[in-house]
């Protein structure tokens, strides 16, 4: 994304009033898919077991965060669009899994699973077309969760 | 208007408010999880709000079953005995947990048993 942004004008020799044009844009680049199977850092439902031998079925879960890291000016929607994913900041599972027989108080637990993404944010700046600045972020990581797949344990 | 009279005016219209919260909530005992005690599991899904998590415990053993409970048996086969909620209120609720019998099983014996509450600890998620 191009983004001109006109700064403030200069007083050249000839006395004739010039302003300059600066542009910025921040791109994704150096983007690599880790994972198609990395689990949610958070679980996405628990359930401690309430009676010896009972089982917990996580039915619905809460919302899994799609995490997407920004750096440099990137904005979410151009990292989302880099990556091939979406923007929106959560997801609904629509699945569910069941414990085996359980002793009281053990906790069964889901998580979300999606891929998981490293990338980095490149800034460039220009000023009267010419390159003035360009800037390279650290690694950059994205989280987008699955909607149909979870880790039960 | 003088100072105190402000200050009254606001102290008055303050007190009017504190009180129509409280009569709202008082009111408020509609669509609370322990509705859900003696309902179907499949009616008990239509009360659960669709933006919260569910979680489902089987509990057959207390009736003398084992726990069969699958996702996608049928609902209307089992019979909420225990219930909790996040929140007061389902509708605010982020998560709604329920404990469960066969409605086969689910006698006059048992349905007393429920309102005894022995099954009221079965769901412990609710609240963290």
């Amino acid at each position: 994304m191009i983004a001109p942004v006109a700064v403030g004008a200069s007083a050249h020799a000839d006395d004739r009033q010039h302003t300059q044009q600066l542009w910025e844009a921040t791109t994704v680049t150096n983007k690599l898919k880790l994972s198609s199977s990395t689990r949610s850092s958070k679980p996405i439902g628990s359930c401690s077991i309430g009676r010896d031998g009972g089982t917990c079925t996580i039915s619905r879960g809460k919302t899994a965060d799609r995490t997407i890291s920004l750096s440099l000016g990137l904005t979410r929607s151009v990292a989302a669009s880099s990556l091939g994913i979406s923007s929106g900041k959560s997801v609904s599972t629509s699945v569910s899994c069941t414990s085996p027989g359980m002793k009281k108080g053990s906790v069964w637990k889901a998580w979300a699973v999606g891929d998981y993404w490293k990338y980095k944010a490149k800034k460039v700046t220009y000023v009267d077309a010419v390159l003035v600045k360009a800037q390279t972020s650290p690694y950059l990581y994205a989280f987008n969760p699955s909607s149909t797949r979870i880790h039960c344990a | 208007m003088t100072l105190s009279n402000a200050v009254r005016a606001f102290t008055v219209g303050a007190s009017l408010l504190v009180l129509v919260a409280c009569s709202s909530s008082g009111s408020g005992d509609s669509h609370v999880a322990s509705e859900l005690l003696g309902t179907s599991l499949e009616s008990a899904r239509t009360a659960v709000p669709e933006d919260a998590a569910l979680s489902i415990q089987d509990i057959s053993l207390v009736v003398g079953l084992e726990a069969t409970y699958r996702e996608g048996l049928s609902d209307d086969t089992w019979t909420v005995v225990s219930a909790c909620s996040s929140e007061e209120r389902m509708p605010e609720s982020d998560l709604v947990e329920v404990a469960v019998v066969p409605t086969a099983s689910f006698t006059e014996a048992v349905k007393e048993r429920m309102k005894d509450g022995e099954f009221r600890d079965a769901v412990t998620s609710c609240h963290g």
